[in-house]
């Protein structure tokens, strides 16, 4: 009994050492390198990584499969060299070492039992894998535990073999598997795949539904326009779990990226159509975009019809969307448009006119300065520093008689932002002929100008009626004579 | 995971929208207060119906600090992990809805406000699902975790035209760190020329920033069990699957590169950001990132030394981790330097300076921004580009070794494995 017990014992640790006494040719050369890692620098690294290509794919391979079961071993070492090698081989010119590379990771994976240290190899093909590592991850599709490694390398990979790898595996595919397969073959724009990714995006569960809508919107192949509208037009273009509504838009803007773009806009004026309501004004800025992405400077009269829409935020969204694609046509019609219009909505065209140093827009912006609402007249004042005309201080210095506090301080500021060596003069004479608030802002623009030659203006000024007014042009003297 | 959750479209939108589009069509404020007279109320009082409502996804530390912005109320929460959920519930109080799933929250036609507060390896993810319900964002930093996420981030709140605020704020509040001045003189004096151009700055602990290189990850973790209360999958959400550890989640992920990228993921936006607007550069990316620093773990954060970005006009950016020029000025040009405390070698800095404007104003309160439509002041576009820096820094750390990049394309020249980080493909099954 003895005996067999120890026979039994023995069998049971015979593989382990059977496993010592097989030769490990290399395991002299990477012990070396091993107890070089992690390198200090870089020149230490591409010398460690030097060695590790002189090992050769056997070399390289037994390194891998040195890798022991967590617990069972310390795999910091073998994890530094493994994974710096993976990213040596993927630099510039390095083909041949990187193609060596793959062909150690065929003979590893294999013989590489732990699923964690499976996975570790798996991950790093995602750096350094090409076509050439398709076949090694093709057995790992299916797999439960390795898909999601496996296919996210394919993503890397890129190759028509990756994906056809992939297009294939979907067939047979089910839960965790199935739904990496639908968003990396959506993310690839496979569009051989969006037959079998269309049966999906009628699943009853949600999760593998939405991975379908969402791949379908990224291969954006018109043949899915009907489904993916009727998936969002059955959330009545709201939000769900499904996501149907954002992956229609996001088929929509993918359309765009193709030609003819025509498809793009129609699914977006679908969505304008059909959706009123201010709880989906984000859905609507959406499809406007789309709109506005394709027809560029040809949206601008969309674009004026939309600034003035019921809704603020779609309001705001369309200038914002004006403002990106301005230009001289535009803007021309953007000013006619303001002339128009009143108050806020004026303020926020004069704005947009202004941030893109419309010249074409002075006239109105000095109009403006006369406006009945301080909204405008403070978008005007901002517009003049904005577009650093000359043709603006004059109107400047009519406006900074009549100012309010806020305006003055921005009068102030536009007065600064005007490049000209008139600017100084101009100031200092109207400085004499407006009111006391105003006179202190216009003794600063004179002291930040340093305008010396304007000291006659400034110590008229000492004559004043206004104790403040005396007590700011002697501190100005003083500052400018410094 | 999310396969019995019932969905009710139309839950209360019809109360709650108007309640949301009277305060973004901004009436509201004169009619709501004939009851009680706002100054018995106290200084900075709003009534519920004038405040936002916000939705908090990572009820953290972090997620907690947020929990009273002024002018906000929160009224529904997410956490992965049912410990945190109850905490915050138990500070909260009633009334607030709770959810373990971002997407019912995200439901909730009274939320006005997304706070993001998760790790970063969630940010793009909920952001862009965010910005698809019409929800205005309000990110934590890092904004993303790859720059992939950060362009698709971008381009869904400018598609459904929302308002994002990242949150850091360095650019228009506050002093710079160690610099002890805020950033609007720095911009004012750079715009100015005084110091000349093409400028190197540097951010290292001489000029005020300490990059945190305790955020390190560890190796060789022992499989531990999960804890009921934390469902692991959904924490790990779009990160590539690794077996539970208590180093990997919570206060101490910063240090994995799945999740985030130790000091420079947790610090970099905040020191890099203010950077770039002083440089001008909000709408461009480096031409090149070099970088000196250990061989970096597959998985654990290490530290580094330095990172160095180059500008195509020449414009440097130097990370100094160590400090190891210990004489450099956080900016140097040909014409002069600047120092902390705003100190220079420029003679009479300050008098000749008041000759010129302030930069632009900025929209410097979302709350702001959100009402009345309005950029604010970090938002999607110039947030995207100093996550990119972050982003970039970290690709080059990970791969070891010095990068091109284009800056319009948005990709690394000559470099497979460089561009195989840009984006890489995010777990697809914890949905």
């Amino acid at each position: 009994m003895k005996k067999i017990i120890l026979l039994a014992i023995f069998l049971c640790n015979s593989p382990r050492l059977f496993a010592q006494q097989i030769p490990h040719p290399y395991a002299a050369s990477i012990n070396r390198i091993l107890k070089l890692l992690p390198a200090k620098d870089q020149q230490q690294q591409d010398s460690c990584m030097l060695a590790i290509s002189k090992l050769g794919i056997n070399g390289l391979t037994e390194m891998a499969t040195m890798l022991q079961p967590a617990g069972k071993g310390d795999n910091t070492s073998l994890q530094f060299a493994l994974a710096g090698y993976a990213k040596f081989v993927s630099a510039a010119l390095r083909d041949t070492l990187r193609g060596r590379a793959i062909k150690a990771w065929s003979k590893a994976l294999p013989m590489t039992t732990d699923a964690n240290n499976k996975i570790f190899l798996i991950e790093l093909l995602q750096i350094f894998g090409d076509n050439k590592a398709v076949p090694l991850l093709k057995p790992y599709l299916l797999n439960s535990r390795f898909s999601d490694p496996a296919i996210r390398a394919l993503v890397q990979i890129k190759s028509p073999a990756a994906v056809t790898a992939m297009e294939i595996a979907l067939d047979k595919a089910k839960g965790a598997s199935e739904i990496s397969l639908v968003k990396a073959l959506g993310q690839l724009r496979h569009l051989g795949a969006e037959p079998g990714i269309m049966l999906r995006a009628k699943s009853d569960d949600p999760v593998l539904k939405r991975a379908a809508l969402f791949a379908l919107a990224n291969i954006a192949s018109e043949d899915s326009e009907p489904l993916l509208a009727a998936a969002a037009e059955k959330v009545n273009f709201g939000n769900d779990i499904t996501g149907a509504t954002a992956a229609y838009l996001l088929f929509a803007s993918n359309l765009a990226n193709n030609w003819p773009t025509a498809p793009a806009v129609t699914a977006a004026n679908n969505v304008l159509r059909k959706c009123k309501e201010d709880s989906v004004a984000h859905i609507r800025i959406a499809a406007l975009k789309i709109i506005v992405d394709v027809m560029g400077e040809n949206a601008t009269r969309t674009l004026i019809t939309a600034a003035d829409d019921k809704n603020r935020e779609y309001r705001g969204a369309a200038l914002a969307m004006a403002a990106r694609n301005i230009n001289a046509v535009s803007a021309s019609m953007w000013t006619d448009k303001a002339a128009t219009t009143e108050g806020e909505l004026k303020a926020t065209i004069i704005t947009m006119l202004a941030e893109s140093k419309q010249r074409i827009a002075i006239s109105l912006f000095t109009k403006a300065l006369k406006d009945s609402s301080q909204l405008v007249r403070l978008a005007a004042i901002n517009a003049a520093a904005q577009v650093q005309s000359m043709e603006m201080l004059s109107p400047l210095l009519v406006a900074i008689k009549t100012a309010d506090t806020a305006e003055l301080k921005a009068i102030g500021n536009a007065l600064l932002h005007i490049r000209s060596r008139d600017v100084s003069g101009s100031v200092a004479v109207a400085m004499l002929h407006v009111p006391p608030a105003a006179q202190l802002i216009l003794l600063d623009v004179l002291v930040s100008k340093k305008a010396v030659d304007k000291e006659q203006f400034i110590s008229r000024l000492l004559a004043s009626e206004d104790a403040t007014v005396i007590s700011a042009a002697r501190a100005a003297l003083k500052a400018i004579r410094e | 995971m999310v396969s019995g959750i019932q969905f009710n479209h139309n839950m209360g939108q019809n109360k709650n929208q108007s309640r949301r589009t009277f305060l973004r069509n901004g009436i509201g404020a004169v009619a709501t207060f004939t009851i009680v007279p706002r100054h018995v109320l106290g200084r900075g009082y709003l009534a519920p119906s004038d405040q936002l409502t916000k939705g908090v996804i990572g009820t953290g530390a972090m997620g907690r600090v947020h929990f009273n912005y002024a002018g906000t109320r929160v009224v529904a929460i997410c956490d992965v992990d049912k410990g945190h959920l109850q905490q915050a519930q138990d500070i909260l109080g009633g009334g607030v809805k709770a959810f373990s799933d971002y997407r019912e929250l995200l439901q909730l036609p009274e939320v006005d406000i997304v706070h993001i507060a998760t790790p970063p390896h969630w940010h793009g993810t909920i952001a862009i699902d965010a910005a698809r319900s019409g929800k205005d964002i309000w990110c934590e930093k890092p904004m993303t975790h790859t720059i992939g996420e950060g362009k698709r981030v971008k381009e869904a709140v400018q598609q459904y035209g929302r308002m994002f605020r990242l949150n850091t704020w360095f650019r228009f509040e506050d002093n710079f760190y160690g610099m002890n001045t805020p950033v609007k003189p720095i911009k004012k004096l750079v715009s100015a020329g005084l110091l000349g151009w093409p400028l190197t700055i540097t951010l290292s602990p001489h000029t005020g920033f300490d990059w945190k290189q305790h955020w390190v990850g560890k190796t060789n973790l022992p499989p531990v069990s999960i804890p009921v209360e934390l469902d692991y999958d959904r924490w790990l959400g779009p990160a590539p699957y690794k077996p539970y550890h208590p180093h990997r989640v919570h206060q101490h992920f910063r240090g994995y590169w799945d999740y985030d990228g130790g000091g420079l993921g947790d610090m970099g936006q905040h020191y890099l950001d203010p950077v770039q607007y002083i440089l001008g550069k909000d709408d461009t990316s480096p031409v090149a990132v070099e970088v000196d620093a250990p061989q970096q773990h597959p998985d654990a954060v290490g530290t580094w030394r330095r990172i160095t970005y180059t500008y195509k006009d020449g414009c440097r950016i130097v990370l100094d981790a160590n400090g190891r020029d210990e004489q450099a000025a956080f900016i140097e040009g040909p014409s002069g330097k600047l120092f902390p405390g705003f100190r220079s070698d420029i003679p009479d800095l300050h008098k000749k300076l008041a000759a010129y404007p302030d930069p632009p104003p900025q929209i410097t309160d979302f709350l702001v921004s959100v009402k009345e439509r309005k950029l604010f002041a970090l938002n999607e576009e110039n947030g995207y580009r100093s996550c990119m820096l972050v982003n970039m820094g970290k690709i080059a750390l990970q791969l070891g070794r010095s990068l091109e990049f284009d800056p319009e394309k948005q990709r690394f020249l000559y470099d497979d494995g460089a561009n195989n980080l840009i984006d890489p493909p995010a777990r697809a099954y914890w949905a």
